[in-house]
């Protein structure tokens, strides 16, 4: 599951920041994508909402310090 | 100089060597008593204001914090919000009806640094409800973060429990006092030898002699944004270097705002702290609830945010034009950035690069003009002969260019001026080797010498004028 997650949000950044290079790991922030601003932020946020089917809160997305947190985060809410 | 001068001067003194001795939590407890005494010693009425403002903070917070019932809760939080709301209105109106009337610099001074712990105690009462500070704040910390002096008139701005982590290490240590004395330096550099001599001429041309010229009243508004730049990153390195020797680091406000290409990265680069506290606690929630509605949402937070930013700075038409100027380029950005505008491969990345910082530079300069003169129609009447082809030009090069900007036609006076613009033009085409410089090891003691040489030679020291941020 957690392999396919991360497949799928790799094609949500490189779709949304228009960069095929970008690989996801882990440790990934928002320094590491330079389109990777609080205005493609949301949109980002948006994309994977829709995508899943899910709903964060602005706790959440403020706490997202990296692509892990946010992995994480994305899981325990499709398997609520 | 007077008793009281001397008095203070022998008690800071004395808390000093204290501070350097005490162990452990006495440290800090020195340490406030230091802000106290210096704030107090400038004035009292000031520090009265603080330590209420801050006791009523705390004790909502604490309300926030202990009360078992969300609605409860939610009471305190609010009415938190409108405490420090409303103080920060009634001070900021008080400053614009003091204004349409004769100067008053008493009351100045009782709102002093005010703009500055409104934020700092919004974004703590914010915190608190929203479990985000992972640390205790104690009345202690909390009183210290907003009375401490290095950052009480102009920031930078640090949240409360950041800054509350670093007060268990504070104390004098060899390395920090190295590092401070360098920015310190640096910040006294910028501020005398560039800020000040700027000063004279943007003074000369805006307020004693104002005039129709468009060209000149373009370089005035040019010399103003390279002043206040080098004034207010001049007083947040004196800031950060004075912090940096009691052992608290504090956040970098300024990095290279004028090598930013769009007026977004402007804001990335300029007095960042506020612009983060207003991403965290303005355009973050308020985008992130319009979120569905994808761009209008973006939009409608840039605007708010901006107003607010405008609002921070005074209750002045001219702030809020200056906000909206700043957040009508970002929308207009955004929409280019949506549409692809900025993936022009084919032109030469330096030209776009060059043609993205002169664009930067013309519009702050322009949006200054709003920032400095809080009388709207004074700022509109230059901005309009700016873009008035029929007085664009002076009539005559020497007379009403030249040495208006050298605030006189004296010889000694255009040779100073032409001094100043030689100074301007070298700190501005190597203002980020210059700072690498300064923060080399090996070249500390050059540095000082070469540092001093510049600010005795170069600097003004009659007419000095007061840092630009502190009226806001």
């Amino acid at each position: 599951m957690g392999l396919d997650l991360k497949g799928e949000l790799e094609l949500i950044f490189r779709r949304l920041f228009k960069d095929e290079k970008i690989i996801l790991s882990d440790e990934t922030t928002a320094s590491d994508i330079s389109r990777w601003d609080s205005l493609s932020h949301l949109e980002l946020i948006t994309t994977i909402e829709n995508k899943f089917n899910i709903l964060f809160s602005l706790e959440e997305v403020i706490s997202f310090k990296n692509v892990g947190a946010l992995l994480s985060c994305i899981e325990k809410k499709i398997n609520e | 100089m007077e008793l009281k001068s001397v008095l203070t001067a022998l008690i800071c003194l004395l808390l000093l060597i204290l501070f350097h001795f005490k162990k452990g939590d006495k440290k800090k407890e020195i340490l406030l008593i230091l802000c106290i005494l210096i704030i107090g010693y400038f004035n009292f009425q000031v520090l009265v204001i603080v330590l209420f403002i801050s006791l009523i903070n705390f004790y909502l917070s604490r309300k926030i914090t202990l009360s078992l019932s969300a609605l409860q809760k939610k009471y305190s939080f609010f009415l938190a919000i409108i405490f420090n709301c409303s103080i920060f209105f009634y001070f900021k109106l008080e400053d614009v009806l003091f204004e349409t009337g004769i100067f008053d610099s008493k009351h100045i001074f009782l709102a002093l640094g005010m703009s500055f712990y409104t934020l700092n105690n919004m974004a703590f009462i914010i915190d608190t409800y929203k479990k985000r500070i992972d640390y205790e704040v104690t009345f202690e910390n909390l009183l210290l973060s907003n009375l401490y002096f290095p950052k009480f008139i102009s920031g930078p701005i640090i949240s409360v429990g950041d800054f509350s982590k670093q007060l268990s290490n504070i104390g004098f240590r060899e390395i920090d006092l190295s590092i401070g004395l360098k920015r310190i330096l640096y910040g006294l550099i910028k501020k005398m030898v560039i800020a000040d001599r700027l000063s004279e001429t943007v003074i000369y041309n805006f307020d004693i002699h104002p005039h129709d010229f468009g060209l000149t009243n373009l370089f005035v508004a040019f010399l103003f944004a390279i002043q206040l730049y080098f004034d207010f990153s001049g007083y947040s390195d004196i800031a950060i270097g004075v912090s940096r020797i009691f052992g608290i680091t504090l956040p970098e406000n300024f990095n290279f705002p004028f090598k930013s290409t769009t007026i977004t990265e402007f804001w990335r680069r300029w007095h960042i702290t506020l612009t983060s506290w207003l991403s965290t606690y303005v355009y973050y929630p308020i985008s992130f609830y319009f979120r569905k509605k994808r761009f209008f949402g973006v939009v409608i937070a840039l605007i708010v945010t901006f107003i607010v930013s405008g609002i921070w700075h005074g209750l002045h038409g001219s702030l809020l034009i200056y906000a909206l100027m700043h957040a009508t380029f970002l929308i207009i950005e955004f929409v280019l950035s949506k549409i692809g505008f900025v993936n022009l491969r084919f032109i030469p990345r330096w030209i776009g690069s060059t043609f993205g910082r002169i664009y930067v530079f013309c519009i702050v300069s322009l949006s200054f003009i709003f920032l400095r003169n809080t009388n709207w129609e004074k700022s509109w009447l230059i901005t309009k002969s700016i873009f008035n082809s029929n007085s664009f030009q002076p009539t005559n090069f020497f007379n009403d260019f030249i040495a208006k900007l050298a605030t006189g036609g004296e010889l000694d006076l255009v040779f100073n001026f032409y001094i100043t613009v030689l100074l301007v033009l070298f700190f501005m085409l190597f203002n980020k080797r210059m700072t690498y410089l300064v923060h080399q090891e090996k070249f500390y003691w050059i540095y000082f010498i070469v540092g001093i040489l510049l600010i005795v030679l170069f600097g003004q020291f009659v007419n000095r004028t007061q840092f630009i941020y502190s009226q806001f």
